[in-house]
C-alpha cells in the first residue's frame, strides 16, 4: 500500500495548530448514561479532595464514545460542584474514539481530558492518533470532541494513507 | 454484675429497622464491659433474650479473664456507633452481627457505613461489606472480602474485592477487582 508522508513542520512557531479532520460532532444511538471503569486494583478515594484513583489494566469504556485502557487514572473532583473536572490517564495509554461513525485511536504516555473543554491532550511516548485517512504525530495533540478537531502543537507530522483515497487522481492530465 | 444490669435496657428484634440514632439504645460504657478505649456512645441491640444473654456473658468472661474471645457466639449483637467531630455527625457505623477480636476490634457481619457532608450534613459515601473487622476506636474497616460503595449524590458505584477505610484521613483504599459504574452526568462538559 503506498503511502504518501508529510511531513510538516511550523519553524518557531511552537504551538502550530494542524487541523487534520473536522467530521461532524453526532449523538450516538449507542451512548449510554454510564462510563464502566475496570481495575486490577488498588483503587483509592480521598473523600475530602475528592480524588478518584485506579491502577493497574485500567480499563474506561463509554459506550458509543469511547474506549481507554492504560495503567492508571485519575479523577478529580470540583470541590463546588462535585462534578468530575479532570480525568488523567497515563503509562501506555491507548485511547479508540467513536464520533460520527468514524473511529479514532490515539496512543500516548498520557492523556488529560478537561471536562470543563470536553478535549483530551495526548503527550508523552509521541503521541499519535491514527484514523483511517490518515496517521499523525505532535508533541501534544489536543483532540475537541465536541467539534471534533484535532489539533497537533510542537513537531506535527502527518501521513496519509492513499488507500484510503480514490484511485483515479483529480489532479491528472484530463 | 453490670452487663446484667444492662440488659433490660436493650431493644429487641422488632424494632432493628430502621437504622437510626433515635432507635438506638445507647449504653454508657460504665454500664457494659465494652473494651477499653471504646467510645461511649457505642450501643449494643439484642435480637433475642437468651442468645443476647449468653453471648454478652460470654464475651464477658473472655474480657475479664483477659482472653480475647474470637469464637464467642455473636447471635443477636448488633453495633451502632456514630463517629462525631463536636455536635456534628462524621460518620455512622453498623453491622447486623459483631464479635470482639481484641480491645477495641470486632469482626462485623452485614457492616454498613455512612459518612456526611460537613456543609449540610447529608450522606456522601456509603459502604456495605458482608464482613470486615471494625475498630471503634480507631474508627478503622478493614476486610480481604467483598465491598460495595455507592456515592450518595450518584457520583458512581463501585464493587471491589479486598478493602481499607480510614476514617481519619477519610480515604478509602479498594485492593483488587474494582469496577466502578461513574454517571456521565458527573463528567460531562460544563455547560456555559
Amino acid at each position: 500500500m503506498r503511502a504518501l508522508h508529510a511531513s510538516l513542520t511550523f519553524g518557531g512557531l511552537l504551538s502550530a495548530a494542524l487541523l487534520i479532520a473536522e467530521p461532524a460532532a453526532s449523538k450516538n444511538p449507542a451512548a449510554t448514561n454510564n462510563v464502566d471503569i475496570t481495575a486490577r486494583g488498588p483503587f483509592e478515594y480521598d473523600l475530602k479532595t475528592g480524588r478518584l484513583h485506579w491502577s493497574e489494566n485500567v480499563v474506561v469504556d463509554d459506550p458509543g464514545s469511547f474506549h481507554l485502557t492504560c495503567e492508571d487514572l485519575v479523577a478529580e473532583r470540583s470541590v463546588t460542584n462535585r462534578r468530575i473536572e479532570v480525568i488523567i490517564a497515563t503509562s501506555n495509554v491507548v485511547v479508540t474514539f467513536v464520533e460520527g461513525g468514524v473511529t479514532s485511536e490515539a496512543r500516548c504516555g498520557r492523556a488529560v481530558y478537561s471536562a470543563a473543554t470536553d478535549t483530551f491532550e495526548l503527550t508523552g511516548d509521541s503521541p499519535v492518533v491514527r484514523r483511517l485517512e490518515a496517521s499523525s504525530w505532535a508533541d501534544t495533540i489536543i483532540f475537541n470532541r465536541s467539534t471534533g478537531k484535532v489539533q497537533g502543537k510542537g513537531n506535527p507530522r502527518i501521513q496519509f494513507n492513499a488507500g484510503a483515497f480514490p484511485k483515479t487522481n483529480p489532479l491528472g492530465p484530463k | 454484675m453490670a452487663l446484667n444490669s444492662a440488659l433490660p435496657s436493650l431493644s429487641k428484634e422488632s424494632d432493628r429497622h430502621p437504622i437510626g440514632a433515635a432507635s438506638h439504645t445507647v449504653l454508657p460504657r460504665s454500664s457494659t464491659s465494652l473494651p477499653p478505649g471504646a467510645p461511649r456512645n457505642f450501643s449494643v441491640r439484642r435480637r433475642d433474650h437468651v442468645g443476647a444473654s449468653v453471648c454478652v456473658v460470654l464475651i464477658a468472661a473472655g474480657i475479664l479473664t483477659g482472653q480475647t474471645p474470637k469464637n464467642a457466639p455473636a447471635v443477636g449483637r448488633r453495633i451502632s456507633f456514630y463517629h462525631k467531630e463536636g455536635d456534628r455527625n462524621v460518620a455512622h457505623f453498623t453491622a447486623a452481627e459483631a464479635v470482639p477480636q481484641g480491645s477495641s476490634i470486632y469482626l462485623t457481619r452485614n457492616f454498613h457505613m455512612e459518612t456526611f457532608r460537613e456543609k449540610d450534613g447529608s450522606e456522601e459515601l456509603l459502604i456495605d461489606a458482608p464482613e470486615c473487622l471494625f475498630d471503634v476506636t480507631t474508627k478503622r474497616a478493614s476486610s480481604p472480602g467483598p465491598i460495595r460503595v455507592r456515592h450518595a449524590d450518584g457520583l458512581f458505584i463501585l464493587e471491589g474485592v479486598g478493602f481499607q477505610w480510614n476514617q481519619e484521613n477519610s480515604r478509602l483504599v479498594v485492593s483488587n477487582q474494582v469496577h466502578t459504574v461513574i454517571q456521565k452526568m458527573s463528567v460531562i462538559p460544563h455547560s456555559p
